[in-house]
């Protein structure tokens, strides 16, 4: 399975070189702190480049990779919507959050969403402790995904035992993001967006080219099955269809587009960028440059599927070796003219994996340090002691995210899709009827939360033990947390007048610059 | 048939993407212009 030889050692290069960088960043950047502000948001000076490609890097998960071809090979053109949900994600968190998130991030202070939840709905400190720790718990979900997908690269490529590679991993990225917060992360994933976005498009064309053109892979693909051609699966169909009717796939846009925008470690973002006319071309060079990415990246799966039956695969695959878990590596171990291309396809695998990793850590880093520690804990707090409160966390997210990885529970795919789920039941509601629904209250958006996430897991439970669903189980659970925050808004008191002009809260997606409480005050 | 595809899945893939692509088109040109702080 793994790669060997003179391979190993080209490829083993080429790493020695990219963690060399990232290091490098890590240092760079550390200098550059100064308060917790610079650390979590890096002073939130983002440019348009920086800010656009950490939105798509912090997206761009070890599934994108490792998961999307897997997808594409197992069930063809039917899966291609994921290609447009997860791009769509970018634009949709710009455009409904990113506006009006950045604007009252600037003028009020705040540093993360849970900031934004105290602010709109003036409650400091039930709505605070459950979105924090919410924020934490489903980010430890999706990390334990992370450390995996990049355990499963750095395993084909050396491999090493399953904690070595985790170990080394761990390490890197640890230092970085302890070091460098936020603008660490953000200019490393400058860089893995480069690497991605360039070495996808110089590596896809072979694994295309050898599996016989994209007319020879849609032909293979219809013997194999008619239906893997089609743009979905037969409605009602056998359970290995059911992913992908037009019902589920209903259900998987929601998920992904809103709930991938809202989750924490995506959603922070928007805090950073410098201005807010940034916003204007972001969403669509975001949905361009990850459109492209994920096409690419599914397109090699099919091909993958494609090679396998044309009999390309042989000497690649290991005896009764799952061919979709590694679609992508076998098919550059068997499409790639040169080892360096191999070694390549492996920083850049990495280098997906491992931009969304660092945010993640920092999502829960800051969200302890300063929604939890600073806000809720030790409102004195220095900002030294803030910063060192979220290297620690920081710390502490990737020791405990690790162990889990050491032995990644049996279902961890299910675990990712749960933990999706859970943010869009969590977060969701709360934030779009903040920022769009004046009627909108404290008690509406802790119980719509609240309920998101118990009948997230319970119908999660249900579909996972029980029986399968007709579409994914967040969809369920998401139309309880708006029925949970429309009737119990509605019988509560509404916020304040100055709170709901303070945070632009409206059916509008621009926010004017005066609030009108704001000019009156003044006035006053 | 283009490129060994049924006309429905390009024309359900394609059309989506042209739709998107439409949608985030207006939202940049429509999006006001203001002077930044």
């Amino acid at each position: 399975m793994a790669l060997a030889g003179e391979s190993t050692l080209i490829t083993l290069v080429l790493i020695a070189v990219y963690f060399v960088v990232l290091l490098g960043i890590g240092v760079w950047a550390s200098k550059k702190i100064k308060s917790s502000e610079d650390y979590m948001l890096a002073g939130r000076s983002l440019g348009f480049w920086l800010f656009t490609l950490l939105i798509v890097c912090s997206i761009c998960s070890g599934m994108t990779l490792v998961g999307t071809s897997g997808f594409g090979f197992a069930s063809g053109w039917p899966g291609i919507w994921e290609q447009i949900f997860v791009p769509l994600s970018a634009a949709f968190c710009i455009i409904f959050f990113g506006s009006k998130l950045n604007k009252i991030g600037r003028k009020n202070g705040c540093m993360t969403v849970v900031d934004y939840f105290s602010l709109r709905y003036e409650n400091t400190r039930e709505l605070r402790a459950l979105s924090a720790l919410a924020s934490i718990a489903v980010s430890l979900v999706y990390l334990v995904g992370q450390y995996t997908a990049i355990s499963i690269v750095l395993i084909w490529v050396f491999g090493l035992e399953h904690w070595q590679a985790l170990l080394i991993a761990g390490v890197i990225i640890t230092a970085y993001t302890v070091i460098g917060g936020l603008y660490a992360v953000s200019w490393t994933g400058l860089v893995q967006g480069l690497i991605l976005i360039f070495g996808v498009i110089l590596v896809a064309p072979f694994i295309l080219t050898y599996a016989g053109g994209l007319e020879h892979i849609n032909t293979v693909l219809a013997t194999i099955d008619p239906n893997l051609v089609m743009p979905w699966f037969p409605s009602g169909s056998t359970a290995a269809y059911a992913y992908c009717t037009p019902e589920y796939l209903f259900s998987f846009g929601v998920l992904l587009i809103v709930g991938l925008a809202c989750a924490p470690h995506v959603l922070s973002n928007v805090f950073a960028a410098r201005k807010t006319s940034y916003f204007k071309w972001a969403p669509i060079v975001a949905f361009l440059i990850y459109l492209v990415i994920m096409l690419l990246v599914k397109l090699c799966g099919m091909a993958v599927r494609s090679m396998q039956a044309d009999g390309l695969l042989a000497g690649v695959v290991p005896e009764g070796g799952k061919v979709a878990d590694f679609a992508l590596m076998y098919g550059i171990q068997a499409a790639s003219p040169s080892i360096l291309i191999t070694g390549l396809f492996a920083v850049i695998v990495l280098s997906a994996v491992m931009s969304t990793t660092d945010r993640l850590m920092l999502t829960v880093g800051t969200t302890f340090s300063w929604d939890i520690f600073k806000t809720m804990l030790r409102p004195k707090a220095s900002e030294r002691q803030v910063v060192l409160v979220s290297q620690i966390c920081v710390l502490l997210a990737a020791v405990i995210s690790l162990i889990l990885a050491i032995n990644p529970p049996e279902m961890l795919a299910f675990l990712i899709w749960l933990g999706i789920g859970l943010m869009l039941s969590a977060f969701a509601v709360p934030m779009i009827a903040g920022l769009y629904w004046r009627r909108a209250t404290a008690a509406g958006a802790i119980s719509s939360m609240l309920i998101g996430l118990i009948t997230c897991l319970a119908f999660g439970a249900y579909y996972n033990f029980v029986e399968k669903l007709p579409m994914h189980f967040s969809i369920y659970s998401l139309a309880c947390s708006i029925a949970a925050m429309v009737i119990v808004s509605l019988i509560t008191k509404k916020n304040s007048e100055k709170a709901l002009d303070l945070t632009y809260t409206g059916m509008y997606l621009h926010p004017k610059d005066k609030p009108n409480s704001l000019t009156e005050e003044s006035k006053e | 048939m283009i490129l060994g595809l049924p006309d429905i899945t390009v024309f359900a893939v394609g059309g989506a993407i042209l739709l998107c692509i439409i949608l985030l088109l207006i939202w940049g040109f429509t999006f006001p212009e203001e002077k930044e702080e």
